[in-house]
C-alpha cells in the first residue's frame, strides 16, 4: 500500500474548512476534523466545573493557537489535564494555583488579551504544568492530518522505495551540489 | 540457549547491564566460552513508532537531582530495558579520533578542566574499532554500503557543500542498508530514535543479546537492580547484590564483575559498595569515582525552509557533516563537533525550535511543520573535576539507597565551541534559503561519560587501560564511564570496541588464572 500523500492542496482546504477529503491509496477517506459543536462539557471530567474547563480549554488554545483546528482536540488537552489532576494532588493544586491566577473572563477574552494573562504565569511551575498539557495538542493523531503528518510509517512499509528526495522548490544550481557519491 | 546459573556459582562473570557496554561484552564472553549472568535493571519493552510512549516505555525514572545547567526535572535520558540505551540510540557509529585520545598532548593544558590523554591510542584501538564496525555493519566501511539520501540529509549535505565543506557524505551507521547478520535492511521508517521495530539498527536487544542466547552459557536476569558488589577478604569482588523482579534481595556469587551500567549509575554503584577496606567507595582510592563527568555537547537545530522538507521520512540521522571535528588551534575552543541531520515528529516538535515556545506566534512555527528541516550538532565536551555524580545525603530511592546527584556546569570552552557549531549550523541553512533558524544547546544528558575514567597511573583514574579497577583485580567498568575525554563523536562504537577488547583481555585473564 503506498503511503498516505498530503499535498498543499489538501493541506489548504483543511485550513480553510472543518473537512477535506485526503486520497490515501486509491480510496477517498474523508478526515473531518472535529467542530466547535463538541463543546467542552464539566459532564465529562472528573475533577473540573464547567467555568475551569471552559478557561483550561481557552488557556490550550492560547498557548497553541491553530485557528483551523475546532476545540475538540483542545479539550483532549482539558480531559488531560483533569485525569492528571485526578491521580495526583500536587499537579492538580499546580493547575489550581494557575486557574486561580487567570483572569474571571479570560476565556471570552481575544487572543491577544489571553496571551498577556498567561505572560503574567510565564516561568511558574503551574504556566509549564499547563503549557506541557496543552503541547499534548500535537500528539493527537486528530490533528495530524492539518499538519500534513502521517504517523507511523510500518503500516504501509516504510519509506523505502519511496520517493522521499524531493527538493523540487530547491533552485536547480543549488541541487547540483547534491549530486554524486557519498564522500 | 538460555542457561540458569546457580546464586552460588562462583565461576561465572556477572555483567551489570544489557546495553551497548554490557550486552556486547556478555555476546563476547559467552561466544568464547565464559560463562554469564547478565543483571538488567529493567524488563522487556515492546518497540511501537510512537516516540512519546517510547520515552515514557523506556525511561530510567528513578529520581535523581541536578545541580548546575542540567534540566532539573530530567537531567539525564537513559533507558532501563532490556537492551539498555541502545534500543533508542541513533545509529551513528564514529571513531574517536588519533588526536583526541592524545586529547592533553594536543589541545595543551586548557584552564580549569582536567583534560588528560588516554592510555590507549589509536593504534591500540584500530583492530578493535575494525571489529566493531564490522559487528555493528556500521555503513561506508568494510564494504558496507551506504544509507539512501532523503530531503533532511540532502539539505544538510547540499548546505554545508555551499559553504566549502568537504567531509560531507552519508554517514557510518550502525543500521543495516542491506540484509546482514540475520537483520532486514533498513525500510526508512524514520523512528530509529523510538527504537526499531525490525531491528535493521543495531542494538543490543537486536543484536547482541540474542548471540549471547545462543552461545548457551547466558542468563539474562530481568528487573534486577544491582545495588552492591561484595569483596572478600583479600580484596577481590565475590559477588552483586541485586534486588529482583519480586523486591526481594539475592546475591550472585561471581568469578569477576564487569559494571555497565552506564555513567551515572556505575558511579553510583561503586560507591553504594563501600566498605571497611573501601571506605571511600570500591576502586575508589583515586577518589574519581564519579567525577569528570562529561555529556557530549548537543545542540539542536530547526530550519524553517521555503519549501516542503517533510524530514520525518527517512532514517532519522544518517549523513555526516565532519569537517569540524578537527581541532584547530586557530578557533578559540579546543576540540571538535559534528553535523548529522534529525528527523523530528510531530508529537515531539513542540519542544524542539524552543523548550519554552508558544502562543500565536510560536503556533505559526508548528504550522511550519512540513517545511522544517533539522540537524543535531555533537561535540566534545572537556572533563572537569567538579563535574561529577555523588551520592545523595538525603533522599532514598526505592531500594532504600541514596538517589545520585549530578553536578555539570559547562565550560567556557564548551559554550565557544557551541556558539560556533550552532553559528555554521545557521549558516547552512540560510544558505538554502532558510527564513527562520532556531539553535540552542540541549541540557538533557544523553551521553555520560568519564566517571570512571581509565589511567595509566592508579593515581590519576578508577580503572586501567583494559577498564580493569586499578584496586580491584577482577573488577571491570565496561561503559562509557572510561572514557578519559569525550571526543567528538558519539560514544557509542567505542563503547562496543571497548567492550570487545575488555572480553578478550579478560578471557586471557581467565585462561591464565590471573582472575
Amino acid at each position: 500500500m503506498p503511503p498516505p500523500t498530503f499535498s498543499f492542496s489538501a493541506r489548504r482546504r483543511l485550513l480553510l474548512g472543518g473537512a477535506a477529503a485526503v486520497l490515501i491509496g486509491g480510496i477517498e477517506l474523508v478526515c473531518t476534523l472535529p467542530s466547535a459543536a463538541a463543546a467542552p462539557s464539566a459532564a465529562d471530567l472528573g475533577v473540573f466545573d464547567d467555568a475551569a474547563a471552559r478557561t483550561l480549554l481557552a488557556a490550550c488554545r492560547t498557548l497553541f493557537p491553530h485557528a483551523a483546528l475546532g476545540d475538540a482536540p483542545y479539550f483532549e488537552c482539558v480531559r488531560g489535564i483533569d485525569s492528571a489532576a485526578r491521580a495526583d494532588a500536587g499537579y492538580r493544586a499546580l493547575i489550581g494555583d494557575a486557574l486561580a491566577r487567570l483572569p474571571a473572563d479570560f476565556a471570552g477574552a481575544d487572543q491577544a488579551a489571553r496571551e498577556a494573562a498567561l505572560h503574567r504565569l510565564d516561568g511558574t511551575p503551574a504556566f509549564q504544568a499547563l503549557r506541557g498539557a496543552a503541547g499534548k495538542l500535537y500528539r493527537n493523531p486528530a490533528v495530524w492530518p492539518h499538519f500534513d503528518y502521517p504517523g507511523p510509517s510500518l503500516g504501509f512499509g516504510g519509506w523505502v522505495d519511496r520517493e522521499i528526495l524531493d527538493l523540487d522548490w530547491l533552485p536547480p544550481a543549488k541541487r547540483q551540489l547534491a549530486a554524486g557519491t557519498p564522500s | 540457549m538460555s542457561r540458569r546459573f546457580d546464586l552460588n556459582d562462583d565461576g561465572v562473570v556477572v555483567v551489570i547491564g544489557s546495553g551497548a557496554g554490557g550486552g556486547t561484552l556478555s555476546a563476547a564472553l559467552a561466544a568464547a566460552g565464559v560463562n554469564v549472568v547478565c543483571l538488567e535493571a529493567g524488563g522487556q519493552v515492546a518497540i511501537e513508532q510512537d516516540l512519546p510512549t517510547m520515552y515514557g516505555r523506556v525511561k530510567w525514572a528513578d529520581p535523581r537531582r541536578a545541580v548546575g545547567d542540567l534540566n532539573p526535572d530530567l537531567p539525564v535520558f537513559i533507558a532501563k530495558a532490556v537492551g539498555g540505551t541502545s534500543i533508542v540510540w541513533g545509529g551513528v557509529a564514529l571513531r574517536i579520533q588519533p588526536h583526541e585520545f592524545a586529547a592533553r598532548t594536543t589541545y595543551g593544558a586548557v584552564a580549569g578542566t582536567s583534560l588528560a590523554d588516554w592510555p590507549i591510542g589509536a593504534a591500540d584501538m584500530e583492530p578493535w574499532y575494525a571489529l566493531a564496525e564490522q559487528r555493528l555493519g556500521v555503513t561506508g566501511t568494510h564494504g558496507n554500503p551506504f544509507l539512501p539520501d532523503h530531503n533532511n540529509a540532502t539539505l544538510l549535505k547540499l548546505g554545508a557543500r555551499a559553504l566549502g565543506y568537504a567531509q560531507v557524505s552519508n554517514g557510518h551507521m550502525a543500521i543495516n542498508a542491506v540484509d546482514r547478520d540475520g537483520r532486514p535492511a533498513c525500510r526508512q521508517f524514520g523512528f530509529c530514535a523510538a527504537g526499531c521495530v525490525i531491528g535493521a539498527k543495531w542494538s543490543s536487544l537486536h543484536a547482541e543479546l540474542p548471540k549471547a542466547h545462543a552461545s548457551g552459557r547466558f542468563e539474562l536476569r530481568e528487573h534486577a537492580m544491582a545495588t552492591r558488589v561484595e569483596h572478600d577478604d583479600a580484596g577481590r569482588a565475590s559477588g552483586v547484590v541485586y534486588v529482583d523482579a519480586s523486591g526481594v534481595r539475592q546475591r550472585q556469587r561471581a568469578r569477576a564483575v564487569c559494571i555497565a551500567a552506564n555513567g551515572i549509575e556505575t558511579p553510583r554503584l561503586l560507591l553504594l559498595s563501600a566498605s571497611g577496606r573501601f571506605p571511600r567507595g570500591l576502586a575508589n582510592g583515586s577518589g574519581l569515582v564519579g567525577h569528570n563527568y562529561m555529556t557530549d555537547l548537543l545542540g539542536r537545530v530547526i530550519a524553517i525552509m521555503p519549501g516542503r522538507v517533510d524530514n520525518y521520512r527517512g532514517t532519522t540521522y544518517s549523513s555526516l557533516v565532519a569537517d569540524d571535528m578537527r581541532h584547530d588551534p586557530a578557533r578559540d575552543f579546543a576540540g571538535g563537533y559534528l553535523f548529522v541531520p534529525r528527523g523530528i515528529h510531530l508529537p515531539t516538535y513542540v519542544n524542539e525550535p524552543r523548550a519554552d515556545g508558544w502562543g500565536a506566534e510560536y503556533a505559526a512555527v508548528m504550522e511550519a511543520y512540513p517545511e522544517m528541516a533539522s540537524a543535531a550538532l555533537i561535540g566534545e565536551d572537556m572533563p572537569v573535576h567538579e563535574n561529577r555524580v555523588v551520592l545523595d545525603g538525603e533522599t532514598l530511592d526505592q531500594h532504600g539507597n541514596p538517589i545520585p546527584v549530578i553536578h555539570k556546569r559547562y565550560h567556557d570552552n564548551d559554550r565557544a565551541l557551541m556558539a560556533h557549531g550552532l553559528a555554521r549550523a545557521a549558516e547552512i541553512y540560510r544558505e538554502l534559503g532558510a527564513t527562520e533558524v532556531f539553535t540552542r544547546a540541549s541540557n538533557v544528558a544523553i551521553h555520560n561519560l568519564g566517571t570512571c575514567r581509565m589511567s595509566r597511573d592508579p593515581g590519576d583514574g578508577v580503572v586501567d587501560a583494559h577498564g580493569r579497577a586499578h584496586e580491584v583485580p577482577n573488577l571491570y567498568v565496561s561503559d562509557g564511564s572510561q572514557f578519559v575525554t569525550s571526543g567528538a563523536a558519539p560514544p557509542t562504537l567505542t563503547i562496543a570496541a571497548l567492550a570487545l577488547r575488555q572480553a578478550d583481555h579478560i578471557v586471557g585473564a581467565l585462561r591464565d588464572g590471573v582472575i
